[in-house]
This record gives structure tokens, C-alpha cells and sequence, in this order.
């Protein structure tokens, strides 16, 4: 199981999407999947082993980790992959239902399985709305676990088995710190890529009812 | 090394479509930049802080050290310096894909718009297709002839973009890496910060071998610069340069429209062109003709018209109609509304360099020319 599963994934999310959707897919590949795989994972690699504490008594390291990091940085980078791609996946299952249900009953019921309309367009604004909602949730994730988007380069521990408050020193504060950001900045690009997207649609669709009804009531 | 796949498959669709220069471009970058960071880089900056050795026992003091002496590590930066320089491309990449499906969708309108005017009567077949044509030199970069993307108009100059920005980009880091490292990395760092109680004389792992990785980088680099600045030379300061030396020779006013219509007239005798040809080309409109469009280059190709219709028939067999790329100067409206009285076999020809044209016949037929 690696990253290419989700790639391949979100490859077939493409062929349904709008051109701002296509968009949204390219910045995901490119500047959070490939930032994550290629660089990411490799400075929070040895975190632990590098996280050193100014005291020789046995265990206070550990709970000092413990108590600053309970999830990883990059654990946290991953989930957020993931969950917020996910949604994408109800507009491919509701074509995929669509197409069955035109094998089923040996006739064509939709003009283009692929089109969004109808309710494959709910489905579609449901997922944007998804989308956006879960990559705050895990923006503001983020911000509440590690208070700020700041990485310390020293840290006071007074946990027992501490005897007393400890100087513990984070490795790579700096370089963590960059990509963090790099986080936050495409997270926060990701979201008004969904918004426009979604504003996009609605105006789309609101402007062709409302010209169906006038075309209707000028009849 | 799997990662850089996600990025491999989006630039393997730009390398169908670009010059000949991109493409070479595009293999280095391939090559030389993340096939190298991958296997090879990678590995040697592995034990970059587990081997970063400071002169002291006071616990902390190289966590700090190695932060101040390496902000931010070489490998990520390149990471970094690889996706930025691509992404102009791939911006490029989706202008040309948005292009193709427009034109998918221009096609199936004309094939609508025929078929319903089979059923009225053929009168206003050549106006509408006139109209429609009009209309779709909006839209750059397009051409009837053998279903090819051609770089004019606005596809050009999102092409002539994103060589500026990647320049640009690639100048950035290269500047941002000298500011930051220096060229070479040293041996012995000397680090001040708390909680190191005194200067501390820190040791860089495997510094030669870095450094070699580094000047590697380095070059690479420097040489993907000048391949972009070749490719925008390629492109348009010749052309650019061309076209002012003309202008200074210019003879009187009517010498310009004469030498435009010459290749079209040559083209009307050559091609039989509809009745209403000069109702078309009535308005063209300056604002959507490439600021690169060469009369030169239009004598050229009457030229090439010729030499194709002699090398016809050996190409009528040809390809099936895939999307191929080349690069051709013609008069925009022109093309769209004689379109219709063109011979079948046009079409299908491959685009191939005559002997009078200047540019190498040794370029492949997927390659966007100039």
C-alpha cells in the first residue's frame, strides 16, 4: 500500500471534474502529495531518536516526546491527505451507480453518465463542501495540538519521572517549521479552489434554470 | 523514487507538446535532477544529522547547531527548486488540454450545425462556417490541419509564460542557494547558540561527497537555465528581431498587404477557395494574430504547401488522427475559412520540413517547429 493507490484514485476523480476541479487534483498531486512523499517524511523520520532531553533520568525523554508531540506532525500531514481526498470518491461511486443502473435496465436513462446534473451535481456540491469542511477541521487540528503553526527549538518539561523542568531541544525546528507552512499555504489554496469551484457551479446552474424558465414562460 | 511518478506522469503529457528544446529541457530535468536526487542524493544526505558531530557533551547543543548550520537541508530544497520549476509547465500543459477539449467541442458543433443544415439546404452552410470560424480564432492555437495543436495566440503566449516564470524560478533558487550555503559546504562548522556553553567546533558528515552532489546540482541547474533561454530565443527574439529589420527596410504601405496576399492568392489558385474567401478575411481581427506571426515564415510555408502536395500521396496512408504538435505560421482567419475547399488528403499529410525551409529536416514530426 503506498501513495500510488490514492493517486490512482483520484486519477479517475479527474475525468468528472471541472476544469477548477482538475485544477484542485494537480495541486493536491503536486504540491502536497509529492512535497509529503519526497520531502516531508524524510525530516520527521528520526524525530524521536533526535529529540533530546538535558537530564539523564530514565523515562523522561520519553514522556516529554509524549507530552509534546501526541501526534506527529507528519501522521497528522497524512490523515489530512487522505480524508480530505476522499469525498471526491462520492462523485465517482454516484457515476459508477448511474452507469450500473443503465446496464441493469438495458436503456439509456441519462444523456451522459458523466455530466454533472441532476443529482450528480448534489453529489458534487456535497463533496466540495466536504472537502472544505475537513480541511479546516484540520487546519484549526493543527493549530489547537502545537499552539500556533510555530516549532519550538527548546522546550521546558516538568512531567514526572522529571525530577525537575527539563530543557528538551527538538531537531530541525527550522526546516519543520518551513514545510508547516508549505502546509498551511496550499491547505488554505485547496480552500478557495473549493469555494470557487462551489460558487462557480451554483451560478452556472442557478443562471440555466432561471434561462429555462424564462425560455418556458416566453412560450 | 516512486514519489517523483506523480510528477513524471503529469510532464510526460507536456513532452508531446513541446519544441524541441523543451524536450530536451523536460530530459534533463527527468534525468539529471530527479532520478539523481532519488537514488543518489537522497542516500548520501541520510545521515546528515545523526553524523553532524559537535566538540561538546552538553545535551542540545548539536540539535541547535545543526538547525542553525542547515535552516533548511539540501535535498529538500531541490525537492522544492524541481516542483517549483515544473509547475509552469504544467499550467502550460492544462491551457493546451482545455484547448484540445474546446476544439472537441467546436468539432462536434460544426458536425451539428452540418448535419442540420443537410436537412434545410446547403445556402448558408459557408457563411456560418465563416462566422463560426471567425469566432474560433478566439480561441488560439488550433488547426484544422491534421488535428495538431499549434502554438499561436494565446497558447504561445502561455508557452512564452511559463519559460519566463521557469526561468525566473530557476534563477530564484540558484540565487537563494548561494545565499544560503555558499557554493561549497565545509567541514568544520563553528557554532554559537544556546544551550552550547562556548563556541563549539561542529563536524558536517560525508562533506566531499556533498560537494560533489552540490556543483552536480549546480550545473544542472545553470544548465536548465540556458536551455530556457534558448528555447525563448528559439521562440521569439529572433523573431521579434526579424521582424524589426523589416520594418526598418519596409517599402510603402501596400508592399505588406501585397506580400500577405500573395501566399493567399497563391493558396486561392492552388485550392479552389469558396465563394464568400474574401468576405472572411475582411476583418481580421489584430488583437487574437500571434504577436510572433512572420510573413517570411508565410512564404516559407507556400513553400512547404507545395512540397507537401508533391510528397502527398506517399503520406495520404498516414497516422490515424492523434494529436500531434508542430509549429506553423499562417494567417489565422485564412486557414479556418478555406478550410472547406482544401484536398482530402491535407489533412492527414505530417507536417514536413522542404528543402527551402531553413529549419533542420531532422526534426520528428511530433515536434512543435518553428
Amino acid at each position: 500500500m503506498s501513495w500510488a493507490f490514492l493517486r490512482d484514485l483520484l486519477s479517475g476523480v479527474n475525468k468528472y471534474s471541472t476544469g477548477i476541479g482538475r485544477i484542485w487534483v494537480a495541486v493536491v498531486f503536486m504540491f502536497r502529495l509529492l512535497v509529503y512523499a519526497a520531502a516531508a517524511e524524510n525530516i520527521w523520520k528520526h524525530e524521536r531518536d533526535e529529540f533530546e532531553c538535558n537530564i539523564k533520568q530514565p523515562g523522561c525523554e520519553n514522556v516529554c516526546f509524549d507530552h509534546f508531540f501526541p501526534v506527529s506532525h507528519i501522521r497528522l500531514w497524512a490523515l489530512q491527505l487522505i480524508i480530505v481526498s476522499t469525498p471526491s470518491l462520492l462523485v465517482v461511486f454516484h457515476v459508477a451507480y448511474r452507469e450500473n443502473r443503465e446496464k441493469h435496465r438495458n436503456q439509456k436513462l441519462y444523456k451522459n453518465p458523466g455530466k454533472i446534473d441532476g443529482g450528480l451535481l448534489c453529489t458534487y456540491l456535497i463533496s466540495l463542501i466536504l472537502k472544505t469542511g475537513l480541511e479546516i477541521v484540520f487546519l484549526v487540528l493543527f493549530y489547537k495540538l502545537y499552539n500556533g503553526f510555530k516549532i519550538p527549538r527548546i522546550v521546558k518539561c516538568d512531567i514526572k519521572p522529571c525530577p525537575n523542568t527539563v530543557d528538551c531541544y527538538i531537531s530541525k525546528p527550522t526546516e519543520k517549521m518551513i514545510f508547516l507552512y508549505f502546509l498551511v499555504a496550499t491547505s488554505c489554496l485547496c480552500i478557495i479552489l473549493n469555494l470557487s469551484e462551489l460558487s462557480y457551479l451554483i451560478l452556472k446552474y442557478s443562471i440555466k434554470c432561471y434561462l429555462k424558465r424564462h425560455v418556458k414562460k416566453q412560450q | 523514487m516512486g514519489e517523483w511518478s506523480f510528477l513524471g506522469d503529469f510532464l510526460e503529457k507536456v513532452h508531446k507538446h513541446s519544441t524541441v528544446v523543451g524536450k530536451v529541457w523536460l530530459t534533463v530535468l527527468f534525468i539529471f535532477r530527479m532520478l539523481v536526487l532519488g537514488t543518489a542524493a537522497e542516500s548520501s544526505w541520510g545521515d546528515e544529522q545523526s553524523d553532524f558531530m559537535c566538540d561538546t557533551q552538553q545535551p542540545g547543543c548539536e540539535n541547535v547547531c545543526y538547525d542553525k548550520a542547515f535552516p533548511i537541508s539540501h535535498v529538500r530544497f531541490w525537492v522544492l527548486q524541481i516542483i517549483f520549476v515544473s509547475t509552469p509547465s504544467l499550467v502550460y500543459m492544462g491551457h493546451a488540454m482545455h484547448t484540445v477539449r474546446m476544439e472537441e467541442k467546436r468539432k462536434m458543433k460544426e458536425a451539428e450545425i452540418e448535419a442540420r443544415e443537410n436537412k434545410n439546404g446547403g445556402d448558408t452552410y459557408y457563411q456560418q462556417k465563416c462566422s463560426v470560424a471567425e469566432k474560433e480564432t478566439k480561441l488560439s492555437g488550433w488547426d484544422e490541419a491534421g488535428g495538431q495543436i499549434i502554438l499561436r495566440g494565446s497558447l504561445l503566449n502561455t508557452y512564452v509564460y511559463s519559460i519566463l516564470i521557469r526561468t525566473a524560478m530557476e534563477v530564484a533558487f540558484i540565487v537563494g542557494q548561494y545565499v544560503l550555503y555558499g557554493i561549497f559546504l565545509e567541514t568544520l562548522y563553528i557554532c554559537q547558540r544556546a544551550p552550547c556553553p562556548h563556541p563549539v567546533n561542529c563536524y558536517v558528515s560525508r562533506p566531499t561527497e556533498k560537494n560533489v552532489f552540490i556543483v552536480f546540482m549546480l550545473a544542472v541547474a545553470v544548465l536548465s537555465l540556458f536551455l530556457s533561454l534558448a528555447e525563448l530565443y528559439h521562440l521569439g527574439w529572433k523573431k521579434a528581431k526579424e521582424r524589426c529589420s523589416r520594418s526598418y527596410k519596409a517599402s510603402p504601405s501596400t508592399a505588406p498587404g501585397r506580400l500577405e496576399s500573395a501566399p493567399q492568392a497563391e493558396r486561392a489558385q492552388m485550392y479552389t477557395p469558396p465563394p464568400d474567401f474574401n468576405q472572411c478575411l475582411s476583418s481580421p481581427n489584430g488583437k487574437f494574430i500571434s504577436p510572433f506571426s512572420d510573413k517570411m515564415a508565410s512564404q516559407q510555408n507556400t513553400a512547404n504547401f507545395a512540397t507537401e502536395r508533391v510528397h502527398g500521396q506517399e503520406d495520404a496512408a498516414g497516422e490515424g488522427p492523434f494529436v500531434k504538435s508542430s509549429y506553423v505560421e499562417s494567417p489565422e482567419v485564412a486557414s479556418e475559412c478555406a478550410a472547406p475547399a482544401f484536398p482530402e488528403n491535407y489533412f492527414n499529410e505530417k507536417r514536413r520540413f522542404s528543402k527551402a525551409s531553413r529549419a533542420s529536416s531532422k526534426a520528428r514530426s511530433d515536434d512543435l517547429s518553428v
